[in-house]
Formats: C-alpha cells, structure tokens, sequence
C-alpha cells in the first residue's frame, strides 16, 4: 500500500480518466469522485481503476445525475459506488489514502496516455531552458 | 477566507484592465506579498527561531535543523547538505541532485523521522513523503558567489559588496513542492491553521528557514578552512536573499486555479481603491511613502537583467519613478491624483511599481486584506445545471467577449499548444503546427475554448437548462464550470489568448512570484525566469526591531 495524500490522488484519478477518454470536465469530476470517496474511507480509486477500461460511464451518469439533467439513475447501475459522490453529502473523515500497487499502476497507465513522449528538442525549447545555469 | 466587502469610494479597477498579462508581467511584491504577511505575523506573534541541530562538515555536507516556534505550534526545516560535482549542477526540473534538499516538517521530528527524511528527501520527484511533511525543496549553490564568499570570510574580510549586488543570493532554490505533492499533506490538513491561512505560508517558510541555513552555511565553511575566518558584517548580510529559478511548471497554476487568483487580485485592487479613496494624507503618511519611493529608486538601479524584455522595461521603470518624485499630494483625493496621472502618464511597470508604493503608508487599510486571499476551492465544482443556455451564453460574452476578435483558424491564434511531458511529468509549451503534440493538449486556453462552445451553444435553445447540452456535449463541460465561476470571481480569468504565437510565459510567472513577494525579476528566456527572495528581510534575532519596510533597501 502507499499512503496518498488526498490531493495527488484527486490529480492522478483525473488525469488517468482523462487517459480513459472521458471529457477534461468528466476527468475533474472523477479525480473528485475518488477524492470524496477515499476521504470516507471508500474504495474510490480502486473503484475507478476498475471501469477504467470501459471508460468510466458511472462519472458521466453520475455528473448527469449532479446537474440534474437525469432524475434517476437506472436500477442495474444505481448501486455502483463511484455513484455515492454525486447523490450523497456526509462528511469526510480521513485526509490520507491508502493505495494497492495494483490499484496505482492501473490508474498510471491511464494516465500515461496524456503524455506527450519527450524529444530532444521539446527538453530544449517545449521547457525554455538552454542558457547556462550553472553560474 | 473572509468575503471582501469593498469600503472604497473609488471604483475598482475593472478585470478588463487588470488581468491583461503585459500588466500581469509588470507586477511587484507589495504590502501583501505573502512573504511580508509571514514576517509581519512571525514579528507580532513573536516567534522563536531555533537551531537545535547543526552537523556539516568543511565541505557542507551533513544534516541541520531549523526550527519556527509559533505560541501554538512549530515547525521545523530539516536541511541536508550534499557534495554535488559541478557537472550535476543544474536549474532545470529534470535535474536529479542538487547541493542541498529540504522538507518542512510539521512539528518537531524525531531522529527517525530525520532518517526516514534522509531516505527520501534527497530523491525529491522520486522519493515520498508523508502528512508530517508541509513542503518539500531543493537548491543549488550559485558558482559566481558561493565560493567567493566563504574565501574572502576565511581569508577575514568582507566579500565584494559589488559582487553581492550583482548575484544577490548564495544558493537558489529551483522547486518548493508544497500541497499534497509526493506525499506532502495537502492544503486542507493546515489552512485551518491561523498562521497557515494565507496563501503559501509553508512555502513561504521553507524558503525564510532555508535562507537563515544557506548563511549560517557560508560561515561555517569559512570557519572550517581557517580559524582566523570573519562572519559576514551584519548588514551586509541582510543583502543575501534566496534566489530562485522558476520555469514553466509554474505557469500554468494561474490558469488552474481561477478562484484563487480572484482572491489576490480582488484583495489587492480593493487595497489600491482604498488608499485612492483617502481624502487627504497626513504628513506623516506623505513622509512613509516617498522614502519607500527613494529606496525603491534605488533598488531599481540595483535591479540587473540581460534580457532584452526586462531591460527595455527597466529602461522605462528607472525614470518613470524619477517622474513621480516631483508630484504633488496637495489634490483632495491625493492619490486618486496620483494614480490617474501615473495611468496616462508611466509605462506598466512604473504604473504597477507606483500601486505597491501607494499602499505602503497605509497598515490599516491594506494588511487585513491578507485574510481574503485564500480560497475554498471546492465550492465551486457542482455546475447548475439548471441554468439555461442563454444565460451561460451571457457569461461567454461577459467573460471572453474581448477574444470576440480573435480569428481562431490563424495559425499564429492557436500556434502553441501546453502538454505534459512523459519524462519529467511538467508543463511544457510546444508548436502546435510543428510538433506531434495537440492531442496530449491541457486545457490551458480558455478563450480558445470558450469559442468552440459559444459556436455550438448558440445554436441551442436559449431557455433550455445547461444540464441537457452537457448531456449531448460533454467535452464543453469544464469551460461551462469555469464560466459560472467566473460570475462570481471576475478577476479569475487572464484576458488574452494563452496560446498565441506571442504569448509570454514569463507574464504568467511574474504575477504569482509578484504575490509571493519576490524581487529583481530576470527573464532567462520568454518561459524562465530567476528571482530574488526575501533579500533585506531581518534574520530571526532581528525581526522585532525589524519593520515591514525590508523589502525596500536601507543600504
């Protein structure tokens, strides 16, 4: 396990949604997802690591179901945890996680995809170094 | 974080005029700058710094311990000193040594806890730390100055004050990792904290702690060479600040964090409108001001650069404050006079320099502002979705009707493109019609995105609710967040297009390290920038004779 603030947790949980192909505006909504989630002491990164694959609809459902644009969220998916965010207000009671390598590695990989592979020439120009700076 | 309500009769200046980055990139530190709030509050509350640990050796190499005592709390700067060849000295993120790496730790750690740091702490990026940790930061040693001071204090005299002048600092820090970063507790476990409730409190600690270390380094290692060695004359000493070399990763924080810069700038425009709503100044406040204006005269003529953006600016800076020497404070409403010349009259920079120096006489009407520059974030991530479509096409034209001008099929419009690099995890700014990059794009360009939706928003039902468009268009969703943000933190948005061919990072950068407090801006390239930090500030046996005048030079 490592234990996370909750704040890099919430970053690493968006980019890795946004990996997945969901909307930087869904990716935000789900690094705040897990966010509340494991502030309660719920599984919420594992949670999202494990839709990742299929892109996370339960965000979406869930910001639909925020804004209130969907009454009701339909039976077969009314119970999925990453839903609680959305529909629920209770208060937090932890301000670490505690993530499993596994858990971390998955949402890693997702979020490796909003990499852009590093070149030569982007190190020089992209991060605008080049004069000296050893003096 | 407390709501400003505005008591000026004054208007305020309008975000339009304000959030501009050619002003942004001409701001400087002022009587709100989080440094002073610090060393004002350290001086009130009367707090103890200590050293209960000091083993390095001639090289500088070892282990210190600095520590902040506060009526409440502590905290402490665990120091490591390191032996870096020449060859790994390096400013840039992607560096993986440094002379020597710090972590702010909350409360006083133990000897195992200072070997759980040793194992981490020197990794930086590639370590973790844990809730105790508030900051987490590193520095190299500056080779014009580092070793002329020890040589001359071990040869017993004085370094070249020529030589101070010119560097300013002996060490610079090129990263202060604070919230949540690599393990660090986030905000929220201290901004509850009265002392950490201003914004960057812990950073802005880390790097007084680290200065009070890099002095006491010099002597030491003067010492270390020859027992005849001399410690710095005391004013001369003040001289040192931190510098501080800041790239890209910085820029990007003004875009992600809307409310937030809201809250500096609301505080400081209410500051401004408040001190030019003053009906008549004292003699004794007209006294305060024009001897900060004398020393800022002089700390201008101090104030090196060798880009020629910066240069062209100091250029114009130099004989716009000579300018305001001469002006009168006789008018009702003096400084309302004052500033309304000053707008026709000096360049950005003398404008924004004349701004810090107008609030200086006045503690009372400014320093509590320093209480709504913090902000609560989350409050603002659930969309109404109830809202309608016209209405959020209201905001559009509120908000980005200035880039209404903007053709967005230029190339020279959309030239840049910020992405992530896979190597180092930072922000960096490409060539979007040069390089393979848009489709790992950040939405760092509002006033490109607020186009896309206000192109397909239109052609929506006005009277519908926002929640049915997102539900067809949810690619838009963020900049809809962002809009009714917006409505109620007009100053959360810079209003020119952040991916121009001509966009200047180093605006972006100024006007937060302008809020930390920092001085003598040199622009290494259009996306770098060095510092100084906390130069003249009063070493901790100093500060209660000290007032909240050190930034401007008294030598």
């Amino acid at each position: 396990m490592v234990d996370m603030s909750l704040g890099e947790l919430q970053a690493l949980a968006a980019k890795a949604a946004r990996g997945a192909g969901l909307s930087w505006g869904l990716a935000e909504e789900a690094g705040w997802a897990v966010r509340w989630l494991e502030a309660r002491g719920l599984a919420g990164a594992a949670a999202l690591a494990g839709v990742l694959p299929e892109g996370a609809p339960q965000i979406a459902l869930g910001a639909a179901l925020a804004d209130g644009s969907t009454p009701e969220p339909p039976a077969e998916a009314a119970q999925h945890l990453l839903l609680r965010p959305f529909l629920e207000d209770t208060p937090s009671t932890q301000t670490r996680a505690q993530i499993s390598q596994d858990t971390l590695r998955v949402l890693n990989r997702y979020a490796s995809r909003t990499y852009a592979p590093a070149t030569e020439a982007s190190r020089l120009a992209g991060a605008g170094a080049g004069l000296s700076d050893n003096d | 974080m407390r709501e400003i309500a505005s008591t000026a009769d004054v208007p305020l200046r309008p975000p339009a005029q304000v959030m501009r980055l050619a002003r942004m990139g001409s701001m400087h530190q002022s009587r709100l700058s989080f440094m002073r709030i610090l060393l004002r509050r350290m001086k009130a509350e009367g707090w103890r710094i200590e050293r209960p640990r000091f083993e390095i050796d001639a090289h500088g190499v070892g282990t210190a311990l600095y520590r902040a005592v506060t009526p409440t709390r502590s905290y402490t700067l665990v120091a490591f000193g390191h032996d870096l060849p020449d060859e790994k000295r390096s400013d840039r993120v992607i560096a993986d040594a440094w002379d020597a790496t710090f972590a702010l730790f909350d409360g006083a750690p133990t000897d195992a806890d200072v070997e759980q740091l040793r194992a981490n702490v020197p990794l930086q990026e590639a370590g973790r730390t844990s809730e105790r940790v508030l900051t987490l930061s590193r520095a190299n040693r500056s080779v014009r100055l580092f070793g002329h001071v020890i040589e001359a204090l071990a040869a017993g005299h004085q370094p070249e004050a020529q030589k101070v002048a010119e560097v300013g600092y002996l060490m610079r820090t090129t990263a202060v990792y604070g919230s949540g970063k690599f393990g660090n507790a986030d905000r929220e476990v201290i901004a509850d904290r009265p002392e950490m409730a201003a914004p960057f409190q812990a950073e802005m600690l880390t790097v007084y702690l680290i200065r009070c270390f890099v002095l006491d380094l010099v002597e030491h290692m003067a010492r270390a060479r020859s027992a005849s060695a001399v410690p710095l004359e005391p004013s001369l000493r003040r001289r040192f600040g931190i510098g501080n070399s800041t790239g890209l990763g910085m820029a990007p924080f003004l875009i992600h964090h809307p409310a937030l810069i809201n809250n500096w700038m609301a505080a400081r425009e209410e500051a401004l409108a408040r001190v030019r709503s003053v009906e008549t100044a004292s003699a004794e406040e007209i006294a305060v001001y024009q001897d900060r204006l004398a020393r800022a005269i002089r700390s201008a003529d101090d104030w090196n650069s060798a880009h020629p953006l910066q240069i062209e600016k100091l250029a114009a800076l130099r004989p716009d404050l000579d300018r305001v020497v001469g002006r009168s404070l006789a008018a009702r409403r003096p400084w309302d006079d004052l500033y309304q010349w000053a707008e026709a009259a000096l360049s950005l920079e003398g404008q924004e320099a004349l701004l810090s120096l107008m609030l200086e006489a006045y503690p009372d009407l400014v320093d509590g502002l320093a209480d709504c520059m913090s902000a609560d974030e989350a409050q603002f991530r659930r969309i109404d979705g109830a809202a309608t479509c016209g209405a959020i096409l209201s905001l559009l034209g509120e908000f980005y009707g200035w880039a209404d001008g903007i053709d967005w099929d230029a190339p020279q419009a959309d030239a840049r493109a910020w992405y992530v690099s896979a190597e180092k995890l930072e922000p960096r700014l490409g060539e979007r019609h040069e390089e393979p990059i848009a489709k790992y794009e950040q939405p760092l360009s509002p006033a490109r995105d607020a186009a896309l939706l206000g192109e397909i928003l239109s052609n929506f039902p006005a009277e519908a609710p926002i929640a049915e468009f997102l539900l067809q268009h949810p690619e838009h969703r963020h900049m809809v967040r962002r809009l009714q943000l917006l409505d109620r933190c007009p100053y959360g948005e810079v209003r020119d297009n952040t991916i121009a061919h001509d966009m200047l990072p180093i605006d972006l950068l100024r006007c937060k390290l302008s809020f930390f407090g920092a001085g003598h801006f040199d622009p290494r390239s259009d996306r770098w920038v060095r510092i100084n930090m906390f130069q003249g500030a009063p070493f901790p046996h100093e500060i209660a004779e000290t007032g909240d005048d050190w930034v401007y030079p008294s030598w």
